[in-house]
């Protein structure tokens, strides 16, 4: 469990024509991970201080926003527990990008 | 084994008749016909792991290949579920407004029902059509795997 967040969302776009182009974009899932659990921990303890459920659209609805970053770290977690694996790939003529997980 | 012998050594005492012993070792052996049956079914539940979804052509210009893991899915409905109880009360309004009640949907329960759905045949989707932009035939093949 824990080894499995140091797993990186490996983002690669390919151009092949008469201009190469390669765009190799490693993101650390435990960073975003870390990060998703501080802004859970900010805004849990900024939810001591709001109401449960917003009044109107006008107000930051602070415990929308802790339930959504909490969300995002079991997502996280979720992506990585069956190993590296090829999230999305697609090719079209010259073009060619994908997603993994490594 | 055991229980079945103890029914039958209950009826040579004379505890039970063996009508009521005949019972017993029918009951018995719907509980393990059953308890099998659960077995069978959650093997084959947990032996998918990836919701597939493939796009090919025949000449190859297009190639769409999207895995995703089915504990996604069912973390997603679980999130969805918690997010329903924070949603703003205008917003909360407009949509019961419409007739929807929120609050009654679960999510969870619908993706696992969907999930569970898919254990006798894995293809939910194959699909093949001509394109005509690109004069080729195309395949959409959505499967668990």
């Amino acid at each position: 469990m824990w080894i499995n967040k140091f797993r990186f969302l490996w983002i690669s776009i390919k151009i092949n024509g008469s201009k190469k182009f390669r765009l190799y974009l490693p993101i650390s899932i435990y960073a975003l991970w870390e990060l998703s659990d501080c802004v859970t921990d900010l805004m849990s303890f900024a939810s001591l201080f709001a109401p449960k459920v917003c009044k109107s659209n006008k107000h930051i609805p602070v415990h929308l926003i802790k339930e959504m970053t909490s969300s995002l770290s079991d997502l996280l977690s979720s992506i990585t527990e069956d190993g590296p694996y090829k999230l999305v790939e697609v090719s079209h003529e010259n073009i060619n990008i994908s997603i993994q997980i490594r | 084994m055991s229980e079945q012998l103890r029914i039958l050594e209950m009826i040579e005492k004379g505890q039970i008749t063996a009508a009521e012993g005949m019972e017993l070792l029918n009951a018995l052996n719907n509980s393990k016909e059953s308890e099998e049956i659960y077995a069978v079914e959650q093997s084959a539940a947990k032996k998918y792991k990836f919701l597939r979804i493939r796009v090919t052509s025949d000449n190859n210009k297009v190639n769409v290949n999207v895995n995703i893991p089915l504990r996604i899915i069912t973390t997603l409905g679980k999130i969805t579920n918690r997010l329903v109880t924070v949603i703003p009360a205008d917003a909360r309004k407009e949509i019961e407004s419409q007739g929807i009640d929120i609050n009654s949907i679960d999510i969870t329960g619908i993706i696992e029902d969907i999930l569970n759905g898919t254990i006798d045949d894995p293809n939910i989707i194959d699909v093949e059509s001509w394109d005509e932009h690109n004069n080729t035939m195309v395949r959409v093949r959505i499967y668990v795997d």
